[in-house]
């Protein structure tokens, strides 16, 4: 046991976290870049950003984009971008995976939470909501972070129930 | 750079970064979208290597598709936080990239700063801060 006069020599977050990144494959490495295209980007940046060749950073986003994550916006210079379909996609079918029940019982939840929110701002949607007329300077962050858990409300909603939808149409087509 | 209108949760991204704090020595603990943070990777780091006298040490994340993120680090100590944390995001009082000082990490503490374009570097410059306050909490028990 270790007391507080002989503290444990803690290990370095941030060296362990770097040592994590160099041990990622070049395809992680790039995949991890690729996930964060949110705006075209140059191969170029891409591959710095990676800590890989330009060859080889054109060839996995030339995959990524053949699969449908990325969608290229430019060629000479070749750009890149996120394409925000397929994270869509992806997150309904990782959602397809659980029980119907399960799939009630959030939607349930999320759509409780949406009938707060709008309760407290009196207004349909948090497109609609004057953060200053709810907080003064001081608390307006906290404002603009509820806003944005209202919008991630109304996205999970909206993909509960088409996962919920997908599921009622496979259980149909195998009856 | 993107409307805010598209400002979603990067649930991906969030998801990898939350496997490799997992990772971690210090980190004990990774939930990803927890229920009472439902848009954040929280992760609980190890007591052992804090004074007892303080009684949780957690780092919060968000990251969305616009490349905004939030992170804060927080430390409890009976009933009282001490806390900091790194934002991207349009404002009326900072840059884009600001940084929200401790203890209270208050809309006026925070200063101007300019964090990596990769996150996976700017998790890694928070860390650093976060090694030297480990080694302080511990200069400031003695």
């Amino acid at each position: 046991m270790t007391s507080d006069d002989t503290p444990p020599t803690p290990p370095s977050l941030a060296e362990e976290w770097t040592e994590t990144w160099e041990d990622e494959s070049t395809r992680d490495r790039v995949y991890t870049t690729a996930l964060q295209l949110y705006d075209p980007t140059r191969v170029a940046a891409i591959a710095e950003r990676a800590n890989v060749s330009k060859e080889t950073a054109r060839d996995y986003l030339q995959w990524f984009t053949e699969i449908g994550m990325l969608t290229q916006t430019n060629e000479a210079p070749d750009e890149f971008v996120r394409d925000e379909d397929y994270f869509q996609w992806r997150r309904i079918h990782r959602l397809g995976g659980l029980p119907v029940e399960e799939l009630e019982q959030r939607l349930k939840t999320e759509i409780e939470k949406e009938r707060r929110y709008r309760e407290k701002y009196d207004v349909e949607g948090p497109d609609h909501v004057d953060a200053l007329d709810h907080a003064d300077y001081a608390d307006i962050e906290d404002v603009w972070s509820e806003l944005q858990e209202w919008k991630t409300v109304r996205r999970r909603i909206e993909e509960l129930e088409q996962a919920r939808q997908n599921h009622d149409n496979t259980t149909q087509a195998s009856a | 750079m993107s409307d805010d209108t598209e400002k979603i949760l990067d649930e991906t991204l969030l998801r990898h970064i939350a496997r490799r704090l997992g990772t971690l020595s210090l980190v004990e603990s990774v939930s990803v979208f927890p229920h009472e943070r439902p848009e954040s990777v929280v992760a609980w780091l190890d007591l052992q290597y804090f004074p007892d006298t303080i009684q949780q040490v957690v780092f919060e994340i968000r990251v969305y598709t616009n490349g905004d993120f939030n992170i804060t680090y927080r430390e409890e100590r009976d009933g009282t936080a001490w806390m900091c944390r790194w934002d991207r995001h349009e404002n009326p009082h900072n840059s884009r990239d600001h940084f929200h000082q401790p203890p209270k990490a208050r809309t006026e503490d925070a200063v101007d700063r300019d964090f990596p374009a990769d996150f996976v570097a700017v998790i890694d410059s928070v860390l650093e801060h976060v090694d030297d306050r480990v080694g302080e909490v511990w200069n400031n028990h003695e």
